[in-house]
């Protein structure tokens, strides 16, 4: 284990999302490829000569010791067994531009999260361009995907369709009623019937779905009895059709 | 159903089981050779298996001696009325191809096995009925195999039905998405052996269930069993929302009722589309494109599993429990796997209180697995 001046190979870069500290040297295996601080190289090719601790095995020996590969993100864990040559049928998911991979993977989106892109990849350079510009929460992000994926599976849509009209909320809302449009249609109907109704004053009734449970929540506050007993008989005059229920 | 015969395309027994009458039927039955086993041939995949790895694991058979307990509760669902099932296990994975199985969520073994000291299994049943000598336990073999579909390699229905005849007091469900009866149909049985089909419109069967009896095929198998005097169950499960599904369930609910009298039927449930999300991968992976359940309206249920949405799944139930209602209010027709607010919705009442079924839902003595 020496530190060394030498050329190094930067073959093995995987972009990993856990930087080496710029405190500590580079770190090499013996056939001079590095395994520690390929951050330290963005943009350069390595042919310059640099200073680097080369340790005794070779670089695959080295990686799996020193990279988690239950802490990795999914891009990121394919890209790591790509450089190890471990079989995986990764080439579709790696065709997809590096910068989205690598802001999937900061979004740390898991490779059951990213598995879906696998299946729109005819969209590849217009979905990663939108992904990129409208930078979605992690959430957001695996929402997209997933309903990207669910939709083109139907065979109906064209990007044009699919493209986002405006901001990441309103892309989400427009392909949320796309991919559900029966729930979505009962929703706007019973807002609709809801928006309609005179609430007594301070009643606040809102529409709300939680997973598969849709229902009416209705809030107030009351600080007397004369008051509760006058809300009462305002919600009992209140007639609600079974639509609101319906779908 | 395609012939089983060829089906398999590796054929492994344990050496333990090798010249077990079991293991020589089933060599004897299917046109591949075996090969002789020290040990697991595949050992099992760390979390879920790919498409491609299910796939091979249905046409990959294993004969091997089951560890541990045979007979345990059914998980049922959380927040989901219970029925009191028991389920017992006699291999695992199928030879039929549903898109919507939830074994391909479940099974992390690249292998069908098919168990063999089924003599155990018998026996730990002997022990419990003799702990509980009055608990009316309902025990079904379909969970993670098809009770039938493969009976043809090891007969195991005549077995149970000759084992279970002289316990009158427990039942026996099969539970099948095959025709395969024959094997049994003709034995003499003690009326507590009901042979259960799970159903669903043609539609549905020809574009999601594959390699599975036609509902005709399935519905004929039945009318042979309630002719020979065996109860005959029905699941409309899972119901799965189509084009034009009012009319299809309609149309199955009346050929039902026209084959099939209430005092014949020992009980039809009814529950719809569910899964966990987790599964969603595999299933594009084998079925993308293909099916209709990748394009179902499903969102996360209290229970973590995808589900319709609560009205939509109302409306489904209300509809088929309606259907049976207009034939005749006698058929004993109850929700699966459903949350209280689905009974509410369906039936205004909960499943204790139903008549016909309230029994299925009695809390009975903890069995300890
Ligand atoms: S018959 Fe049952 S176990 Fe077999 S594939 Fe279909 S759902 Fe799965």
């Amino acid at each position: 284990m020496n530190l060394v001046p030498i050329n190094i190979d930067l073959s093995l870069n995987f972009f990993p999302q856990n930087l080496w500290p710029m405190s500590l040297p580079l770190v090499c295996g013996a056939d001079s490829k590095l395994v520690l601080g390929f951050e330290r190289f963005l943009g350069l090719d390595g042919s310059q000569k640099q200073m680097a601790l080369v340790l005794d095995q070779k670089a695959h020996e080295l990686l799996p010791q020193l990279y988690d590969v239950n802490q990795m993100s999914g891009f990121e864990f394919l890209r790591f067994n790509k450089v190890l040559n471990n079989e995986s049928d990764s080439s579709t998911l790696l065709a997809w531009p590096l910068e989205l991979q690598l802001y999937c993977d900061q979004k740390k989106l898991g490779l059951k999260n990213i598995k879906p892109l696998t299946y729109v990849s005819q969209f590849m350079p217009q979905i990663s361009e939108a992904l990129l510009s409208l930078t979605p929460t992690s959430s957001q992000l695996r929402e997209v995907i997933e309903l990207l994926c669910d939709l083109n599976f139907q065979n109906k849509y064209t990007w044009f369709d699919l493209k986002p009209k405006s901001n990441i909320d309103e892309w989400l809302k427009d392909l949320n009623q796309k991919r559900f449009p029966i729930t979505k249609n009962a929703d706007t109907e019973a807002k609709k019937e809801l928006s309609q109704v005179s609430w007594p004053k301070g009643v606040n009734a809102k529409w709300e779905n939680k997973g598969d449970q849709a229902s009416l929540i209705i809030q107030s506050r009351v600080f007397s009895n004369i008051q509760w007993k006058k809300l009462r008989d305002e919600l009992a005059k209140i007639d609600l059709s079974e639509n609101t229920w319906k779908i | 159903m395609e012939d089983i015969k060829n089906w398999f395309k590796e054929f492994y027994i344990h050496e333990s089981c090798w010249d077990l009458d079991i293991s020589k039927k089933v060599r004897s039955f299917l046109n591949i050779n075996p090969i002789k086993v020290s040990s697991r041939p595949y050992s099992n995949i760390s979390g879920n298996l790919s498409g491609q790895e299910f796939d091979i694991s249905k046409q990959r058979l294993y004969l091997t001696r089951h560890e541990g307990h045979f007979f345990r509760k059914c998980p049922g669902t959380q927040g989901a009325a219970c029925c009191n099932y028991f389920v017992l296990n006699l291999g695992q994975q199928c030879n039929m191809n549903c898109s919507y199985c939830y074994l391909q969520s479940y099974i992390n073994s690249p292998l069908t096995q098919i168990y063999t000291n089924i003599d155990e299994a018998l026996m730990e049943l002997e022990g419990i009925s003799r702990q509980f000598p009055d608990a009316p336990f309902r025990v079904g073999t379909g969970e993670v195999v098809d009770s039938l579909s493969l009976d043809d390699l090891t007969q195991t229905s005549s077995l149970l039905v000759n084992w279970f005849s002289k316990h009158p007091k427990l039942t026996l469900e099969f539970k099948t998405k095959s025709n395969n009866v024959k094997n049994f149909v003709n034995l003499n049985h003690a009326g507590n052996v009901v042979v259960s089909f799970s159903i669903n419109p043609e539609v549905i069967v020809n574009s999601e269930e594959h390699r599975t009896a036609s509902l005709q095929q399935r519905l004929v198998a039945a009318r042979l069993c309630a002719d020979k005097g065996f109860p005959v169950a029905f699941h409309i499960d899972p119901m799965i929302y189509v084009p034009d599904w009012e009319m299809h369930y309609t149309s199955l609910v009346n050929v039902l009722t026209s084959m099939f009298t209430p005092r014949e039927v020992k009980w039809i449930s009814v529950g719809a589309l569910r899964f966990i999300p987790e599964m969603k991968n595999i299933l594009r992976e084998r079925f993308g494109g293909k099916t209709s359940v990748l394009e179902a309206e499903l969102f996360k249920s209290h229970d973590g599993k995808l589900r319709y949405d609560q009205r939509l799944r109302n409306k489904m139930f209300k509809h088929v429990v309606d259907e049976f209602k207009k034939a005749d209010l006698k058929y004993p027709v109850f929700l699966c796997m459903e949350s209280h607010e689905s009974w509410l919705g369906t039936f205004e009442t909960s499943p204790r209180k139903i008549a016909g079924i309230e029994s299925f839902f009695k809390p009975l003595p903890t069995v300890s697995t």
